[in-house]
């Protein structure tokens, strides 16, 4: 895993429960530990953290609630 | 439609197409050229989101925009995700496409999963051992 995005997941999983009751579905933009805004699709989320940080990184993942994980089932997969 | 040969492994087949993956056109960060990597995808209905070994998002110098908690059949592991721009042989492609960067064998480069095979008409024969896999706007 890349560190880049360290900081802004652990603002992600400390607001986890707060953003999944309120708008799951939808996608946060986090900039370090600041929520920067919630968004309808991630590509809106995208263009607003390019406008406001250039060549910097941020994080935008969408709000998933627990019920419904990514799953990838192949025993190809390996644990880490 | 484009047809592919499933490849024979032991007691079973495995559907998998040859595909190029490219940094997306929203994120890219990265200023350096922007060159696509071959990569062999493997079919996989039991995937809900496609995903990328890390290594070949490394190699593309692509910078993760999200990480999430995944499912797999070992456990639960923190993966980063990208977006990415996929390419199929027909010249038809996906782009600004989140993929998550998951610890996969070797022998496979990508998992394409259903985000991606729900929007397309996949056919398997499996006694001529061929699949076709389209997308139509």
């Amino acid at each position: 895993m890349n560190a880049m995005l360290d900081r802004e997941f652990q603002t992600f999983q400390e607001n986890k429960p707060n953003l999944v009751k309120n708008h799951v579905g939808k996608f946060v933009l986090i900039k370090d530990d600041e929520i920067i805004g919630i968004f309808e699709n991630e590509l809106d989320a995208i263009k607003q953290g390019n406008e406001h940080f250039k060549d910097s990184h941020f994080l935008v993942n969408e709000i998933i609630d627990d019920k419904f994980k990514i799953r990838f089932m192949p025993s190809l997969v390996r644990a880490r | 439609m484009p047809t592919y040969d499933a490849i024979l492994g032991q007691d079973t087949q495995f559907l998998t197409v040859p595909m190029e993956v490219s940094r997306a056109t929203h994120y890219p960060l990265i200023h350096a050229p922007n060159i696509p990597i071959p990569i062999r995808a493997l079919i996989d209905t039991g995937a809900t989101h496609t995903a990328i070994r890390e290594d070949i998002l490394l190699e593309l110098r692509a910078v993760p925009i999200g990480r999430q908690s995944v499912e797999t059949a070992a456990g639960q592991v923190v993966c980063d995700q990208y977006f990415v721009r996929l390419a199929f042989p027909d010249g038809k492609y996906v782009d600004d496409f989140r993929v998550t960067a998951i610890p996969i064998d070797k022998t496979v480069d990508c998992l394409l999963g259903m985000d991606i095979l729900r929007f397309g008409v996949l056919v398997y024969d499996g006694k001529a051992g061929k699949f076709s896999l389209d997308f139509q706007p």
